[in-house]
């Protein structure tokens, strides 16, 4: 077998932010995510729930996904497994995701590079797929701010396609 | 010098070459036009021929200017001269052609047409192989070249976009089309090819009462009044599901174009109509363009294409047109092309036109045999085409849902209809086509005619190959495009499809509509790949996932390579693999290795379902396994055929965790999600994906379980405690651990998962206690000592679960499972079939190569299996190999052939479990 360790750079630092006309990319941290699915789970959620296109304004809150699925940022802690009184499958999957935070008048310029993201058309569920990665994208807190998480092991990539496309903003 | 520039050039001059000449343009000038003004007419040569070619076109209908062109260090090839915007410094030179267009070394090519008829080379290069003849026609064919340089920065953008309503042309039409709905409140985005709006609308005298300059400010100045967006120098090139139209935005040259993806509520087509030549002997002669291109070279670019011209027309706008060149200084003879067959006259210089007996002394010749609306989008979109006797051509029919077309587009080619349609779609209303006022003369080719008529002027075409497709059969509109090569490249069927169908028409003696025409495909306009693929190219095009303890590895000297869409370490160390996965098997079999297993599956499955969901997917009974416990199991295809293999791992009453090959992940979620919703309630099954929040690593050997206790986990790890096929999850710095006690080496492992974030600190706490890392292909080794498999490697697309010696739950399993009945089928019970064994060389020292056949020994050899994995075991010293061979297991001992690229390898059938056939080191 060849070696071709030489072809793939290793990941890059991604704990600083990268900045480009007119937006700003950072990479954000949460402490807890919890995905939830059962038959009335968005109605059991406490958290506020984030549907496209309105904001996630609190600290913790739930993305809704699809009809029997949730994904709780910074929620409550719970126990993983199957919830039987509650009709709930519950799983921790803070390490399984990483998130970047978009920001700025060219944020959603930037975004339709790598999906049609159009704000007129709602959807029930945050869940994209964006730049080819399956991914969950929303705005947060203020109307120019959108934040991603895309699985763990693509986060380099995600930034690659992020700053290659920020190459293209004026 | 025929064609010149009339009055003072009023733009900034541009020095450019032209085939090494130097030559100098105007800003605004194509590469076309500023030749043409210079007083250049062979632009080209053409594909098989090398008959010199001049522009019959003055935009994109232009088969013939084709050009390679150089600019600061940036080569592109295939440009077409008519719609390459001249730049300073541009150097441009003809394709197909050499030394120059004006002087081609092969245009006595053109001598031997007699034999090089359509389908020439099939037919000719037969015998004796056509291999042989391959490599010189391949060298010979094509039109540009693609440069070797690498073009830095060329990478094109593409971006998503929406409005309410797209206007696709930016002519009288589009324009008004566009005003109306704008000032209707809708948000309007309008898209136009050139540089500038107008389209046709300086070929016009008047237009609303207004000169045509003063009357396209008004226009501009509507529609950014009423806040319409106008993209110029853009080509929407096709209409795909979901009224998604993709743009092409050209730049300046050298840079790559910006791919727009627009998606509108409403599509209005103006995209005008085309002139389509008149078929004549020697109707391919530099000179002869069309009645079009000749006024907006005129109208445009100031630029008279001739001095004395024969205007050959049969519709109406013959007469503004001959006004128009004559004003500018033009001597303009009208010649009735219904009058008598023509001929040019000339060959690199056109010395006249013939027609019943009469010569008439022109240089140039334009000719329009009608007009061909441009209703390749409307095609795109899934819309009809109905035919027009009146006008001789195909209109839209039908619309599909959301798409209308107006102008000429429409078969509106006087300018108050055209306007009128505007106005209509503009405002979203229904309007119905106007009968026309004229009824045109047919001008198709006459199949029999005398001399060289050409049909396609770019891949030389002409009436004969059209009769001679006809002879042999080839009959249908697709098959004649095929066989002769007609509206393929850059036409696309723009000037020649319509000559062609027609020819085809006359020649079976059927109406034009009934032969039909060929299958419009995007891009309606040559695009580069470039903006396909955009950012998604080399390593961004599948981008590789990154483990959590790259750098780890990467600081351990790993060789990473990718293993189904993971990068992961092939071995450590520089010394190549030959050398360090010996050593990595012996470290693992001797004391204790340490491997990176994160990307094995972590798929949950919780609910009260949870448990019969997973004994149905599973070919084992999966409802008996206990909590704590592990069991090994496939996944089957309905057809019976493995899937995936894995463990399963019973969590609790209501949890299960598929553990599923690395590389299997997505498509098992996707078959576990597909089943869970079919059959199945899906509000009582759960699949949850933790695949990524859980890191795992595989320590493996007879210090693993010493290693392991180093963490000083509150479990106790005891063969009696924690035996093989157990999991548990504990504590470790306030950390859960899920540790499994299972085995793909074959000897003592445990699998340690843990939060991704974590993972770092357990690599570190048990490489501290003297694990030594491994690699994936010292795994492979180990696993293949043991006889266990890799499913794709060591299984193909038929191999069933019994063919793996696992054959208990086809003839046990009570309850359903899927695949179930088609373990029951003839085929699936044929003693045939290939079975999983081991093979070994009869020398015990023949490495058996992997994909090496074996076959029988018969004077045909007909192979009965094949190699599936061989390595050379560092643990037995002797090489071992697994493969599937028919009725394998039945043939224990036996010897068996092994061939391979010429040679035969005398090898036997063994078992193959080469290592610890007893289990004692596994279950340890």
């Amino acid at each position: 077998m060849r070696d071709d360790r030489h072809r793939w750079a290793p990941p890059r630092d991604r704990t600083g932010q990268v900045t480009a006309p007119g937006l700003t990319i950072t990479p954000a941290r949460v402490d807890r995510l919890t995905l939830l699915s059962g038959p009335t789970v968005r109605q059991q959620t406490k958290l506020p729930l984030v549907e496209w296109p309105s904001f996630a304004s609190e600290d913790s809150y739930a993305l809704s996904l699809r009809r029997d699925r949730v994904l709780e940022v910074n929620g409550p802690e719970h126990q993983d497994g199957w919830d039987g009184a509650r009709g709930l499958a519950v799983s921790n999957v803070t390490d399984g995701y990483a998130q970047v935070e978009i920001t700025g008048a060219n944020a959603l310029s930037l975004l339709n590079r790598g999906a049609d993201i159009d704000l007129r058309t709602p959807s029930r569920s945050v869940a994209r797929l964006f730049f080819g990665f399956a991914v969950f994208l929303y705005r947060r807190a203020q109307e120019d701010t959108y934040r991603i998480h895309v699985s763990s092991a693509h986060e380099d990539a995600m930034w690659c396609a992020l700053e290659d496309a920020a190459k293209h903003l004026s | 010098m025929t064609s010149h520039r009339v009055g003072d050039p009023t733009g900034r001059p541009l020095n450019f070459t032209f085939d090494g000449k130097r030559y100098t343009g105007i800003e605004g000038d194509t590469l076309a036009s500023a030749l043409l003004a210079n007083g250049v007419r062979i632009m080209g040569r053409s594909f098989k021929y090398h008959r010199p070619r001049g522009p019959w076109g003055a935009w994109v209908d232009d088969p013939n200017a084709i050009m390679t062109v150089r600019k600061g260090g940036i080569e592109l090839p295939n440009c077409q001269a008519t719609t390459t915007y001249l730049e300073e410094g541009m150097e441009a030179r003809a394709v197909n052609a050499w030394p120059s267009a004006a002087f081609d070394i092969k245009g006595g090519l053109d001598l031997f047409h007699r034999w090089l008829g359509a389908g020439f080379y099939y037919k000719t290069f037969m015998w004796p192989d056509w291999h042989l003849f391959e490599p010189a026609i391949r060298k010979m064919a094509g039109l540009g070249h693609v440069s070797d340089a690498v073009l830095e920065g060329y990478s094109a953008d593409q971006i998503h976009d929406r409005c309410d309503v797209l206007v696709i042309g930016g002519g009288p039409a589009g324009l008004v089309a566009a005003r109306l709905a704008s000032e209707a409140g809708h948000d309007v985005f309008l898209v136009e090819d050139h540089k500038t709006i107008g389209g046709g609308a300086r070929l016009s005298e008047k237009i609303e009462g207004a000169m045509p300059d003063l009357w396209l400010m008004d226009q501009a100045q509507a529609l950014e009044t009423a806040g319409a967006r106008v993209l110029t120098h853009a080509t929407a090139f096709g209409i795909y599901d979901h009224q998604m139209v993709a743009i092409v935005e050209h730049g300046r040259f050298g840079a790559a174009p910006r791919l727009r993806r627009m998606r509108a509520g409403r599509i209005i087509l103006a995209t005008g109509a085309l002139d389509r030549p008149i078929t004549f002997a020697n109707n391919d002669r530099p000179g002869i363009m069309s009645v079009t291109a000749g006024c907006i070279y005129l109208a445009q670019h100031r630029v008279l294409v001739g001095r004395a011209i024969a205007l050959v027309s049969n519709n109406a706008f013959a007469d503004p047109a001959a006004a128009m060149l004559s004003a500018a200084g033009a001597e303009v003879t009208q010649i009735d092309p219904s009058a008598g067959p023509m001929s040019a006259k000339g060959g690199t210089r056109m010395l006249g036109l013939k027609q019943n007996g009469r010569t008439y002394p022109v240089e140039t010749i334009l000719a329009s045999g009608g007009q061909t609306p441009l209703v390749h989008l409307w095609r795109h979109a899934g819309g009809k085409l109905t035919w027009c006797a009146a006008r001789q051509a195909f209109l839209p029919d039908s619309n599909p849902m959301n798409v209308v077309a107006v102008g000429a587009a429409n078969g509106a080619f006087d300018m108050d209809t055209a306007l009128a349609e505007a106005r209509a779609a503009g405002k979203g209303e229904t309007r119905h086509r106007d009968e026309p006022h004229d009824h045109i003369t047919p001008l198709w080719p006459s199949p029999g005619a005398k001399g060289r008529q050409w049909i396609d002027f770019q891949h030389d075409v002409t009436l004969k190959d059209i009769e001679l497709a006809a002879r042999e059969n080839y009959v249908s509109v697709e098959h004649l495009k095929r066989y002769t090569t007609l509206g393929m490249a850059s036409d696309q069927g723009k000037t020649s499809n319509m000559a062609g169908l027609a020819a085809m028409a006359t020649i079976q003696d059927r109406p034009i509509p009934e032969v039909g025409t060929t299958t419009f495909r995007p891009p309606f306009v040559p695009v580069p790949i470039e903006i396909y693929h955009g950012h998604h190219k080399g390593q961004h095009w599948h981008p590789v996932k990154r483990l959590a303890l790259e750098q780890a590895h990467r600081a351990e000297s790993a060789a990473l390579a990718e293993y189904g869409g993971w990068l992961r370490p092939a071995w450590y160390g520089n010394d190549g693999m030959a050398h360090h996965v010996p050593l990595e098997v012996r470290t693992a079999r001797g004391a204790a290795g340490l491997f990176d297993a994160s990307p094995l599956g972590k798929l949950e499955v919780m609910g009260p379902d949870a448990e019969a969901f997973v004994n149905f997917v599973y070919y084992n009974t999966i409802k008996t396994l206990a909590p704590g416990r592990i069991r090994y199991g496939f996944m089957l295809s309905e057809t019976g055929v493995v899937l995936d293999d894995g463990v399963v791992a019973r969590m609790g009453p209501e949890r299960f965790v598929i553990s599923c090959s690395s590389s299997h992940v997505d498509s098992v979620r996707t078959h576990l999600e597909a089943w869970r919703q079919d059959g199945n309630d899906p509000d009582r099954i759960f699949i949850h994906d933790t695949t990524q929040h859980w890191a795992t690593l595989t320590i493996t050997g007879p210090n693993a379980r010493t290693c392991l206790q180093s963490l000083a986990l509150p479990t106790d790890l005891s063969p009696e405690a924690f035996p093989h096929m157990c999991v548990l999850e504990t504590q470790w710095q306030n950390t859960t651990l899920r540790i499994a006690r299972v085995s793909f080496s074959g000897d003592l492992s445990f699998e340690i998962s843990t939060p991704r974030s974590k993972v770092h600190d357990v690599w570190q706490s048990l490489r501290n206690a003297g694990a030594q890392p491994i690699g994936l292909e010292a795994m492979a080794v180990m696993r293949a000592e043991k006889g266990y498999i890799m499913i794709g490697k060591d299984t193909d697309g038929e191999t069933m679960p019994h063919d793996l010696g696992f054959s208990g739950p086809r003839d046990k399993k009570t309850g359903a499972f899927i695949g179930d009945r088609s373990l029951h089928r003839d085929v699936a019970n044929d003693p045939a079939r290939k079975q999983l064994v081991g093979l070994a060389g009869q020398d015990g020292q023949t490495l058996l190569p992997t994909g090496a056949h074996a076959v029988t020994d018969e004077a045909t050899p007909r192979s009965l299996g094949y190699v599936t994995s061989s390595y050379h075991s560092p643990t037995l010293g002797h090489p071992i190999a697994l493969g599937l061979i028919e009725n394998g297991r039945a043939r224990m001992g036996e010897p068996v052939s092994i061939w391979h690229l010429g040679a035969t390898i005398n090898a036997k059938i063994v078992s193959p479990v080469f290592f610890d056939p007893m289990g004692d080191r596994l279950h340890a």
